[in-house]
């Protein structure tokens, strides 16, 4: 019997697919381990543990809601309500690129949410990354690809009460880390 | 291809489903290369089977709560990078609906993608020097003298080295042929 005939027909067609022998790019696991360490949608038991601490932030977090909300009622400050929707659009003339960006308080800042339609996903090689300014100075608020889903939750440590240029640019992964000039999708976070 | 991984015990699934960072380092390491491979297999392309790899682990840690430790890990990480290697097929397809893009890939069935992840598994568990000889054999299509040339070794030391190989596949893959 030769070496080969110990084998099924099955296994031996796949030890021919060069798919089997192609090794994961080794950035894939520093990306997933990123991913997870930044991933804000878990659901398990160490949620659940932590449930009591989330109650007694929930608790601060509608007091203090009460008073931004008196406090932004009367005008006194210039910060987007919670759940507003900006628009957001695409860059270039004629672009198909449209959305909305949600703005909400967070513990530890502000979470911005672009639902897009029409932003392809990143090309292999690039991913996307937004951005805040006052006009003056530039906040990155986090990197995605878009490549699964219209709908992305980004991070501001910065008031958007005075960064309130919202953009997206298209990041090389050998760039550096200043925004790139290729902007694809900008807007402004302020009641016209 | 990397080196030979170790074995995923049950204490490493355990702190997996509780969301453990080594955890799924551990995790990825086990099941990397065959979850890279089944996506490659689908994909065709390197750059969407490292996206559709990472968005397998991710998909997989964040329902990791729902995986029922009695049962195999490999066979329910499989069903997961199969679906989002299709799932990412067909978005792209969607987006990009143009007919060069139905040549680049093609779904080859639950089971040829199934033999595709264990026949991966099953290499990753060769030594080295045994794994290279399988691989200058069935994916570059060279003869004993041949692999023995290209290696600088003794024709004698490769025919050893690719009987024990398949015997190890053999064996390893042996389930498959109840399939």
């Amino acid at each position: 019997m030769s070496d080969s005939e110990r084998l099924s027909d099955r296994v031996e067609a796949a030890l021919a697919d060069e798919a089997v022998w192609a090794d994961p790019p080794s950035e894939v696991e520093s990306m997933l381990l990123a991913s997870i360490v930044t991933d804000g949608t878990r659901t398990d038991e160490r949620l659940s543990k932590a449930l009591w601490r989330w109650r007694l932030a929930t608790g601060i977090a509608a007091l203090l809601a009460v008073v931004v909300g008196i406090v932004y009622t009367v005008g006194l400050v210039d910060e987007p309500a919670e759940g507003m929707l900006f628009p957001i659009n695409g860059v270039e003339a004629g672009s198909e690129i449209s959305g909305t960006a949600t703005v909400g308080p967070a513990e530890a800042g502000w979470w911005i949410r672009l639902n897009v339609t029409g932003l392809p996903p990143a090309p292999g090689g690039s991913y996307y990354q937004g951005w805040v300014s006052d006009g003056e100075h530039i906040v990155s608020i986090g990197t995605f690809h878009m490549r699964d889903g219209d709908s992305v939750v980004l991070w501001s440590g910065v008031a958007i009460s005075d960064y309130k240029d919202l953009s997206v640019t298209l990041q090389s992964v050998e760039g550096g880390a200043d925004p790139s000039s290729s902007v694809v999708v900008e807007g402004r976070l302020e009641s016209g | 291809m990397s080196g030979r991984i170790g074995v995923v015990d049950r204490a490493t699934l355990d702190q997996f489903r509780s969301g453990d960072a080594t955890a799924v380092k551990a995790v990825y390491q086990e099941f990397g290369g065959p979850v890279f491979a089944v996506a490659y297999n689908i994909l065709r392309d390197r750059d969407l089977a490292a996206d559709a790899s990472q968005q397998t682990f991710l998909k997989a840690w964040r329902a990791a709560s729902d995986y029922d430790p009695e049962r195999s890990f490999g066979p329910w990480i499989y069903s997961i990078a199969r679906r989002t290697a299709i799932d990412l097929y067909r978005k792209r397809r969607r987006l990009h609906a143009s007919a060069d893009v139905d040549g680049q890939t093609h779904d080859p069935g639950i089971e040829a993608a199934w033999e595709v992840f264990e026949v991966r598994a099953a290499l990753e568990k060769l030594p080295d020097a045994e794994r290279v000889v399988v691989h200058l054999s069935h994916l570059e299509g060279l003869s004993h003298v041949e692999i023995a040339r290209h290696l600088g070794i003794p024709v004698g030391t490769v025919k050893s080295r690719s009987h024990r190989a398949h015997q190890r596949l053999a064996t390893l893959l042996d389930h498959l042929n109840d399939s």
